[in-house]
């Protein structure tokens, strides 16, 4: 690459540098050795002076066009920095699932209460609704005080189901071994029930709690049939 | 403890399945309905109406209400204050009987009959039925739940598969 392509290049590189450059060639004599009888000769003088080399380019700054001042190119001015978009959605995204798990929490604590569902908005807006429920005639007869009832009044310890005309079951005594799995199946749920309702009603009382009774339509124990 | 029993039918075309229904019933040891669920229903619904029943029946034995009287006062009172509060449903407390046992099956469905032009929901019907009749039998109240309620007959019958 000459000089002349490599001041274009860096003409190309640098648009702010002065407009032109001026290559001055220079060179540098290499002093010889002064022969000892040598006389003052011109001719033998230059030969003393030895050959020119070149040494290198000395590059000034001209204008080109002679007579003008250099036009000074200043700097482009630099773009403000702005974030990348990439970096400006970074800082919603943790924001938007800290709301999101907020959300999360309140709906779970909300779904976990046992506070009631609000009225519907029907019946809510609905005066209608709130007009008396017809009670039938036969049960104003019925309205006065309850006829005395021993059993009503007693305190309630007794299973009624003993005073039903049902059959006592009792286990087997090989049920009753240590180990041995009462008689109550899942059928693939997580309740265990009781082969019937009096069956229940027994192991309920026994053990001082409350039964949950299901009338199916067809047979539970049997899903294709449930 | 948990039991089931069957008590109606339906039809059964193929995989397809036409008719048939359910209901649930929270009762004593000694079987006193306090309270039902008719139809199915959702997990969550199931599990709050279960506690109800199960939280009404504690709170009635803590304020020492332990005679079958005294727990059907405490259950009235409760099913008259969720049809008001929920259901905006207002029932005259004074002309309600105060002979539970003496009431049938028939004379419930009669009392469903006469308020069909109110257009309860099932659940509103359910909590009716308790205030008028609070820790009924069985016997007194599934016929009424499975016939008047969801509409579906009282059956014996086995499933009928078809072809």
């Amino acid at each position: 690459m000459t000089i002349e392509e490599t001041v274009r290049l860096m003409r190309l590189t640098e648009p702010w540098s002065p407009v032109g450059y001026q290559i001055v060639e220079t060179q540098v004599q290499v002093p010889r050795k002064k022969p000892a009888s040598a006389g003052p000769d011109p001719s033998l003088q230059k030969q003393q002076r030895g050959p020119s080399l070149p040494f290198g380019y000395r590059v000034t700054l001209v204008s080109e066009e002679p007579g003008k001042p250099m036009p000074v190119r200043h700097k482009p001015p630099q773009r403000p920095h702005r974030p990348s978009p990439k970096r400006a959605g970074v800082h919603w995204a943790p924001i938007l699932l800290g709301g999101f798990f907020l959300f999360l929490a309140i709906y779970g604590a909300f779904l976990l209460s046992d506070s009631p569902r609000p009225a519907p908005l029907f019946q809510a807006l609905a005066p209608a609704q709130q007009q008396a429920v017809v009670i039938p005639e036969e049960f104003a007869a019925l309205a006065a005080v309850a006829p005395p009832n021993l059993a009503d009044d007693q305190v309630r310890h007794v299973p009624l189901w003993e005073e039903v005309a049902a059959p006592k079951f009792e286990l087997a005594a090989e049920n009753n071994a240590v180990g041995v799995k009462r008689e109550c199946e899942k059928f693939g749920t997580d309740v265990e029930f009781a082969r019937n309702p009096r069956e229940a009603g027994r192991l309920a009382g026994a053990q001082d709690k409350l039964t949950f009774i299901l009338h199916v339509s067809g047979n539970f124990e049997d899903a294709g049939f449930t | 403890m948990s039991a089931f029993q069957k008590v109606a039918t339906f039809q059964k075309n193929g995989q397809v399945k036409q008719g048939g229904n359910v209901a649930s019933y929270f009762a004593t040891a000694d079987g006193l309905v306090l309270h039902a669920i008719a139809g199915p229903t959702d997990a969550w619904t199931f599990l709050r109406e279960s506690h109800w029943a199960n939280e009404t029946y504690q709170l009635a034995l803590l304020d020492n209400q332990k005679t079958t009287s005294q727990l059907r006062t405490f259950f009235r009172k409760a099913h008259l204050d969720r049809l008001q509060k929920e259901h905006w449903i207002n029932v005259p407390a004074e002309r309600l009987p105060g002979d539970v046992a003496a009431l049938t099956s028939q004379a419930l469905g009669r009392l469903l009959d006469q308020n069909e032009h109110l257009g309860f929901r099932e659940q509103s019907k359910v909590h009716l039925l308790l205030a008028v009749a609070p820790l009924a039998r069985m016997d007194q109240v599934y016929q009424v739940v499975f016939e008047k309620i969801l509409n579906e007959r009282i059956s014996t019958e086995p499933v009928v598969v078809g072809r």
